[in-house]
């Protein structure tokens, strides 16, 4: 057999979900050994790449497993790996489809499928804030023409639940307490990175909204007043200003505003 | 020998694996370690916590990059992007070599994030060395291959393992990173004398050296690095030595790891044999072309 077909037959037996040993055409390359036949061989590499997989998006989603229970979470993860298999040379990328897969495939995470879902996009963002670039902030000068790159660490998750709140807990692996109970509540989330480490941070729906335009180099002039429209029903146009005002003083303060792609010479 | 075009002309003695858990205490106590072998794929990210940690331990220490992904053994050529990135690492860290795995594990861009055998065919001792010679020209850094544990042998397979190493290694003019605990999981996997392996790889090639725990199981021994080296390993170490000479040793312990200082003092073991070995030019390899 030459070698590129091999890899091809080994490793789509290594995908299936049922064991070699469970699969008589399986392991027809192999030569069976003294102690292990070649389904049984095969069965050792099998195990380990269901294990590994797990395993690795297990560590990037406890929420998501506190949220549907944990055998739901296991049918869930190998369902999602048939359909979505590494694609990268880092493990780190393999939950990267899960968000907008949960979203096709509510039926895997029963009734509690728009809190998991939250709870998942929250915690690939977490993935995301970990280890992206940071790019250098600047004190800008606000004018209508301002533009701004976004911290390439922000994510901006409006969510549902109240998510923010599990995610703490179950990092911190706290079996021995209660996890906190979910609330079904609008929350307009920011999960970025600071001195190494990652935050969520709460924002108000007109500094969401600001940041969101901000992100799609939309110029400040035209940003604000579309922010302003996310202000709550009945605000008055001094708050809705003051939000806009704590809202840019916020992402300056915290470094989140940078040169847009087009101000950085080449 | 103990430098060698390899190693980049190195006098590298023990070292460990660099891991999370114990970054604290490498940080804060600053123990006296000879180098640190960093996983390459764990780094090879654009910021963040990693980076910053082998930042501040790049001003204290000597790092040497082990990578767990190039697959040099697939049949469709190397991920470039891959090998952008991992160069951009060896120029952070300075490291003397880049070494990775004689295995393959990933195809039509699916990867598996093990490290799969190879059929010991001559198409596969082609293929290899031309992706090792490849990256290589790339990195502008001499490659060590490492030997890997193997569960599988292929019907296909045209000659023994060490002979297959021996070939490829010849062929991409690279070197070797014997992993001695890998050679005794598969001797006694395979049921081959695994003294045989250690005397017919090619001495003059060998860079670095890897010792590591494994699993016993009923019907087979398994690579899982959560153990104390144990004794059959040692002597295939003690034998590697006494042929390769002094060279630079790595305790690879990935799980259930035990705090830094009970995993340096197993690490340093290795020195009743290192103390001794020998720093004269090596002998010819006994069984170099037996495949031929
Ligand atoms: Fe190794």
């Amino acid at each position: 057999m030459q070698l590129l077909e091999l890899q091809r037959t080994m490793l789509a037996e290594l995908r299936q979900p049922t064991a070699p040993e469970d699969n008589p055409t399986s392991a027809a390359y192999l030569r069976p050994g003294r102690r292990l036949n070649a389904h049984e061989r095969l069965g050792i590499y099998h195990r380990s790449y269901w294990a590994r997989l797990r395993q690795s998006l297990a560590e990037d989603f406890p929420a998501l497993r506190a949220v549907v229970g944990r055998r739901r979470f296991a049918a869930l993860l190998d369902a999602y790996l048939i359909d979505h298999p590494s694609h990268s040379w880092t493990l780190r990328d393999l939950g990267q489809h899960l968000p907008a897969w949960l979203e096709q495939h509510p039926e895997q995470a029963g009734r509690r499928w728009r809190a998991a879902l939250d709870a998942t996009r929250v915690e690939w963002a977490y993935v995301e804030a970990y280890d992206v670039a940071a790019l250098p902030p600047i004190v800008a000068d606000f004018h209508a023409n301002s533009r701004f790159a976004l911290q390439p660490h922000l994510r901006l998750l409006a969510l549902s639940f109240s998510v923010d709140e599990l995610l703490p807990a179950v990092h911190r692996d706290g079996r021995s307490q209660p996890l906190p109970r979910l609330r079904r509540e609008r929350v307009w989330l920011a999960v970025h990175r600071a001195d190494d480490l990652v935050y969520y941070r709460r924002l108000d729906p007109i500094a969401f909204t600001l940041l969101q335009l901000l992100g799609r180099g939309l110029p400040l002039g035209q940003a604000v007043p579309e922010a302003c429209a996310a202000a709550p029903r009945g605000s008055s146009p001094q708050s809705t200003a003051d939000a806009i005002h704590a809202a840019l003083a916020l992402a300056t303060q915290i470094g989140w505003l940078c040169s847009p792609p087009e101000a950085n010479p080449a | 020998m103990p430098a060698n075009r390899f190693n980049g002309f190195t006098q590298y003695g023990v070292g460990v694996g660099l891991r999370i858990p114990h970054y604290d205490e490498i940080l804060s106590r600053r123990p006296v370690v000879d180098w640190f072998e960093i996983i390459s794929e764990n780094y090879m990210v654009d910021g963040g916590n990693a980076l910053a940690t082998l930042d501040r331990i790049l001003e204290q220490y000597r790092v040497v990059q082990h990578g767990v992904s190039l697959y040099f053994g697939s049949a469709q050529r190397l991920n470039d992007d891959h090998l952008r990135r991992l160069k951009a690492l060896t120029r952070r860290t300075g490291t003397p070599w880049v070494s990775d795995h004689l295995c393959w594990g990933s195809v039509d861009g699916t990867y598996s994030h093990d490290l799969l055998p190879l059929p010991y065919t001559w198409e596969a001792v082609e293929r290899t060395a031309q992706q090792i010679r490849h990256a290589q020209q790339e990195l502008e850094l001499p490659i060590l291959v490492e030997n890997v544990s193997s569960y599988a042998e292929f019907h296909d397979s045209e000659m023994t393992e060490w002979e297959f190493l021996n070939e490829v290694v010849e062929r991409a003019d690279c070197g070797i990173l014997l992993d001695v605990n890998n050679i005794y999981v598969s001797s006694w996997n395979h049921d081959f004398d695994p003294m045989t392996y250690v005397n017919a790889i090619d001495p003059a090639r060998v860079g670095q050296i890897h010792i590591a725990g494994h699993s016993r199981f009923e019907k087979y021994r398994l690579d899982t690095h959560d153990h104390p080296v144990l004794d059959p390993v040692w002597k295939l170490y003690a034998r590697a030595i006494e042929r390769v000479g002094h060279t630079a040793t790595l305790l690879e312990w990935d799980d259930r790891i035990p705090p830094f200082d009970e995993l340096h003092s197993e690490a340093l073991k290795a020195n009743r044999w290192l103390a001794s070995a020998p720093q004269s030019p090596i002998a010819a390899p006994e069984n170099r072309h037996a495949a031929a």
